[in-house]
């Protein structure tokens, strides 16, 4: 004798501002169902109805299909909080009306939250590249209006790739600040050398002169022997596994301050927009560790200025998209599992609530700039160091630069 | 009278669980009536006032048990 036909149980999701049926689709589990619908698997206790009758029992069935729950009539997903998870929700985002429908380069999502209403309103605008640009440029000036003195002289680390574009592009159409830029280029991995002609073109446009530095010089930040073997070798020799962008950003730091040194200012920056400042925030504060200063932070006798802090990466990569794409291709994976951790948990931040990445970057840029974090000379290393570096890591990086 | 109306107003409420929804809304196009300049989205975004735990910023008071309202 045949099976009779399988029926799916019903779905409901219950929570205390109302019910909704939910549809299965194919042979997914359940988990797979409330991920399409956006429903927060952890906001959930299962019960089910039984179809034999009786009093619903809870079950843990994430990862079962309705074919699995043939027992079952219903399933009640309810919501463990009171809250509304949904009123945040994107899915009936408007789409705003573009001055230049014909020149989108990005979009961006925007959300309008009132308080007095408890009301979320959700917007999708498609931006141009001069929008892009527009946007960019006022971020950009805000933060160097507030955190350099005007008529100063600053070194900018640029990589020939968007973001040092757009940072370029910003700095130079603030005018009444008296400004005089110095880029920077350092040499010495695949991804930085292929950036040099880019940033090459960059400067002649915006009619800087910029500083390239070669590998040997580089080397030399650390005090590694000129003729010894290449850095990313080097690095990944005593460091396997490992990101070199960690290494990579303390090269770059160095390089800038050296600069700096030479040029008789205390002012640098880098291109570290709102994922990144975020996100260093974040690995911080759920590690124990007080957010760094930001947007200006205080190493030494060097400021370092974050003047994209507040730009996200969609808008701007918007500026100049052809830019981007080079960039793009020229990357090289992440394997560290906490620098995947940290990145990944603010693009689902930023991505389901617009809005609210930049209310933390601001929160946390306030606490960060109180009784801030300070840094101290290492003499062994050659330079600043935050906090203590255990004896063991102390000699691996030691043995990297040829000095263990 | 008003006392009559508010306890109707909180009964509805408690019983808002059994009331059929659209929480999870279908995806649709939906686009802006009205323009809305650059400059005001980034308002939007950058400018935002932070938003208070409790509607009336009740946390001020009771914040010490816990700031977000949990019992």
């Amino acid at each position: 004798m045949s099976p009779g036909p399988r029926t799916s149980p019903a779905v409901s999701l219950v929570t205390s501002h109302g019910r909704q049926s939910l549809s299965w689709n194919g042979d997914e589990r359940l988990i797979d169902l409330l991920n399409r619908h956006q429903v927060p698997w952890s906001a959930l206790t299962v019960y089910v109805v039984p179809r034999s009758g009786g009093a619903p029992t809870i079950r843990p069935c994430l990862d079962q299909t309705a074919g699995d729950l043939q027992d079952a009539a219903e399933l009640l997903l309810y919501f463990n909080r009171n809250v509304n998870p949904f009123l945040f929700s994107l899915t009936q985002a408007m789409t705003v009306a573009s001055a230049e429908p014909e020149r989108q380069a990005t979009e961006y999502f925007y959300q309008r939250l009132d308080n007095a209403s408890s009301t979320a309103e959700s917007f999708l605008k498609k931006l141009s590249p001069d929008e892009c640009r527009s946007v960019i440029a006022a971020r950009v000036a805000e933060t160097v209006r507030e955190h350099l003195p005007a008529n100063s002289h600053l070194v900018v680390g640029v990589s020939g790739g968007g973001d040092s574009n757009a940072l370029l592009y910003a700095l130079t159409q603030l005018k009444d600040h008296g400004l005089t830029l110095h880029p920077v280029i350092i040499k010495g991995i695949p991804d930085w050398d292929a950036g040099v002609p880019r940033a090459q073109e960059l400067c002649r446009t915006y009619g800087l002169e910029l500083t390239v530095m070669e590998e040997l010089d580089v080397k030399e930040l650390l005090g590694i022997p000129r003729d010894s073997a290449s850095l990313i070798d080097r690095f990944q020799k005593e460091f396997e596994g490992d990101d070199f962008e960690f290494l990579g950003t303390l090269l770059v730091r160095l390089a800038l301050f050296e600069k700096a040194q030479e040029m008789g200012t205390r002012f640098v920056c880098t291109g570290l927009n709102l994922e990144d400042v975020v996100t260093e925030a974040m690995f911080r504060v759920s590690t124990g560790l007080k957010p760094a200063p930001f947007p200006a932070r205080v190493i030494g006798d060097m400021t370092l200025v974050m003047p994209l802090w507040l730009c996200p990466k969609r808008i701007i990569d918007g500026c100049f998209p052809k830019y981007s794409l080079e960039n793009y291709d020229a990357r090289y994976p992440c394997f560290s599992l906490g620098r995947n951790l940290y990145y990944s948990v603010v693009y689902t931040l930023q991505s389901q609530y617009p809005g609210f990445l930049e209310q933390m970057a601001r929160g946390m840029s306030e606490l960060s700039l109180k009784d801030p974090v300070t840094y101290s000379l290492d003499e062994q290393l050659g330079f600043h160091v935050e906090r203590f570096v255990p004896f063991p890591l102390r000699r691996r990086f030691q043995r990297m630069v040829g000095r263990g | 009278m008003s006392q009559q109306k508010e306890s109707v107003e909180v009964r509805n409420n408690f019983n808002l669980k059994n009331v059929s929804v659209e929480l999870v809304p279908a995806g649709e196009r939906r686009a802006a009536a009205t323009f809305i300049a650059v400059a005001d989205l980034e308002a939007m975004r950058t400018q935002r006032r932070a938003i208070p735990a409790s509607k009336h910023g009740l946390e001020t008071i009771c914040g010490a048990s816990c700031d977000t309202g949990a019992q």
